[in-house]
């Protein structure tokens, strides 16, 4: 019986999960987007002022190591910055989890964006701002760069970089907070969201990824309300294994009592900059987050770097201009498995179909073989 | 009838925790607790996410209860006009979660199912003559059970009104609880003369004991009996979070496992400093 439930329990979450429709495309560096549409995937967003100038990166296509060119021309990478919808800094859980209050969700908007198109070299093909001023004074970089994520699986391997150096009053004077995130588009469809690091890519999240941060909250709503009950029925009944699957969504599917905020960077100059203060590429998010609930990427750092856990990136990043650090050389991407499980699928459900209709045949020949019986009985009986 | 206990202003959190030290020694010794809900916030703004938990304790200091499906009977929220079910996690603080429209104000409604206890004789009068039910005293007296313990099945009735941009009509219209506390019009709109109705299984309870008590000074409690029509007022003193709470006892049918049920009902909202 154990045994059986311990193959349960996979088969029962892998059906959770597709049955997901969200579920399919998640965002940032652990997310299945990377497999399907690996140059939308957003692997991280900064912001942190730098003297009188906010610097603003956005990083694409985690785990890149091979050569370009790459098929970058049909996206739209796009960086929001809300400067008007209020955030509150009252609340020190929100402080330490997500930099602040967002006091309206459904009130979120961009008030100004840059939308960056990339060759396949990845220069500039174009850049376009909305709701800034003095743009011809922003400095911007493009490029392959090393992925600043402090986390040992991409470490030694690339992304790529778009860095924007923002003067100060291209944003309206006395300007202190601000809500940034960002999304990749293509052909119009948005495939890929970022917000506060470390949030989107969590498994219970893909929801966030293909939706406007001011729905965030209702489809988290919704999103808590599935899981909940689902959690509340396995953990009413009496089967050990009922509740131990309601235990495995504990950790993976269900929303939290914290998860139900807008998934946005917030930044303030009334506080220091730094993790959820914005972010500074030195920021280990991963143990950041840990502290107020989220481990997920915290004890995978473990699983899989050494001891002690790398708590700085693998490159030095540059004191100078573009500030993230330099690439990796290039070297030929790992190849990709050639085995598939469509196969081993096909094989179960046929050995399920047969052992279904060998049962269904044994009862139909028993019940023939018992009616014969009967009439002879009966006949004998009349006769 | 109209009794107001009050101390002086400015002890704040020692008086608090004195009260709270208090409760703890007085529910050592009565076992009865008060049921309320207490949201993350009194005035939700469109789109956010409110917090429902549910808390048990006395003189408005409670314990958190987590939340517990089997437990519910009922768990909604009232809002815009339309009325939706309260979601959360079992085993979880807070009990709930909803999403606020903001808009008018809206109306959080628990009911539980029932619970048993069991309480030596003494402590169960001792509770009685608290909650204000020595009605039921004269009536073990009557059938000569003063010496059994108090068989009891206890059920649990608890609003809470959240302020929105508009009052609502709705609050003044019963939820349809055996027993209920029904506001005669939206307290949450300005600090004015509390009025309500006290209702049992839809009808006007007479005689019923209310109690008022804020939160932020627990110490200033109001108590009333409804009058023949159901209805109590007080005249609240301060703006602040208000609970407002009752309990009935009735013996309990003949099929039933305890001796008497309880209803225990409780209002929970913030008056408004200024008119809105």
């Amino acid at each position: 019986m154990q045994r059986l439930a311990v193959w349960l329990l996979p088969i029962a979450l892998s059906c959770a999960a597709l049955f997901t429709p969200s579920a399919v495309q998640a965002s940032d560096h652990a997310d299945p987007l990377h497999l399907t549409d690996p140059y939308a995937n957003i692997t991280g967003l900064f912001i942190f002022p730098k003297g009188d100038q906010y610097v603003l990166v956005f990083n694409v296509r985690k785990s890149l190591v091979g050569p370009k060119p790459y098929p970058l021309s049909p996206y739209d990478f796009v960086m929001n910055i809300d400067l008007t919808t209020p955030v509150s800094f009252q609340s020190d859980e929100d402080r330490a989890r997500y930099g602040g209050t967002i006091v309206a969700p459904e009130k979120l908007h961009p008030d100004a964006s840059i939308t960056v198109h990339l060759n396949d070299d990845t220069t500039l093909k174009d850049i376009t701002y909305t709701g800034l001023q003095g743009t011809d004074r922003i400095h911007t970089y493009t490029g392959v760069r090393d992925d600043p994520f402090i986390f040992p699986r991409f470490f030694k391997v690339n992304v790529i970089s778009m860095v924007m150096s923002i003067p100060m009053d291209a944003f309206p004077k006395g300007q202190r907070d601000f809500i940034l995130w960002g999304t990749t588009a293509k052909d119009g469809t948005q495939l890929d969201h970022v917000g506060r690091s470390v949030r989107s890519q969590l498994p219970r999240f893909p929801v966030l990824n293909t939706s406007a941060p001011k729905d965030h909250v209702k489809l988290l709503m919704k999103e808590k309300e599935f899981w909940d009950d689902i959690a509340n029925f396995l953990n009413g009944n009496q089967e050990w294994w009922s509740q131990a699957i309601a235990g495995i969504l504990e950790f993976t599917f269900q929303i939290r009592k914290y998860d139900l905020a807008p998934d946005v960077m917030i930044y303030t100059n009334r506080f220091s900059a730094g993790f959820p203060n914005g972010r500074l590429l030195t920021d280990d998010v991963n143990a950041i987050v840990c502290t107020t609930g989220d481990c997920l990427l915290q004890e995978l750092s473990f699983v899989e770097g050494g001891w002690p856990r790398a708590v700085v990136n693998d490159k030095p990043f540059l004191d100078d201009w573009p500030y993230v650090a330099e690439p990796w050389p290039e070297r030929a991407p790992p190849v990709p498995p050639t085995r598939s499980i469509w196969p081993y699928l096909i094989g179960v459900l046929l050995l399920i179909a047969i052992v279904k209709w060998a049962l269904i045949e044994i009862i139909r020949r028993l019940i023939i073989l018992l009616w014969r019986n009967y009439c002879r009985w009966t006949a004998a009986a009349a006769g | 009838m109209l009794i107001r206990f009050t101390t002086p202003a400015g002890y704040g959190a020692v008086r608090r925790m004195a009260l709270a030290a208090a409760a703890l020694l007085l529910a050592g010794r009565v076992q009865a607790h008060d049921f309320w809900i207490e949201p993350s916030t009194f005035h939700p703004l469109p789109g956010t996410a409110v917090a429902v938990g549910l808390r048990v304790g006395q003189n408005f200091v409670g314990d958190p209860v987590p939340r517990y499906s089997a437990s519910i009977e009922q768990f909604v929220i009232r809002q815009g006009g339309s009325e939706q079910p309260i979601g959360g996690s079992d085993n979880i603080d807070p009990a709930g979660f909803f999403r606020a429209d903001g808009q008018s104000t809206a109306v959080i409604a628990y009911r539980s199912t029932g619970s048993y206890i069991e309480l030596p004789a003494d402590k169960f009068e001792d509770y009685l003559r608290q909650y204000g039910l020595e009605r039921i005293i004269d009536l073990r007296a009557g059938r000569g059970e003063r010496a059994k313990p108090g068989r009891e099945r206890f059920y649990r009735f608890a609003k809470a009104l959240l302020t929105g941009r508009q009052p609502s009509a709705a609050v003044a219209k019963p939820l349809g609880f055996a027993y209920e506390i029904v506001p005669e019009d939206d307290p949450t709109t300005r600090l004015a003369p509390f009025r309500g109705l006290i209702l049992y299984n839809g009808k006007p309870l007479a005689d019923a004991l209310v109690v008022a008590i804020l939160h932020s000074d627990p110490s200033t409690q109001l108590t009333v009996r409804s009058d023949r029509q159901g209805a109590f007022s007080f005249v609240l003193p301060h703006a602040g979070v208000w609970l407002i709470k009752s309990v009935h006892m009735v013996r309990a049918g003949f099929f039933s496992d305890a001796d008497w049920e309880s209803l225990w009902a409780s209002l929970t909202f913030e008056a408004p400093e200024t008119p809105r």
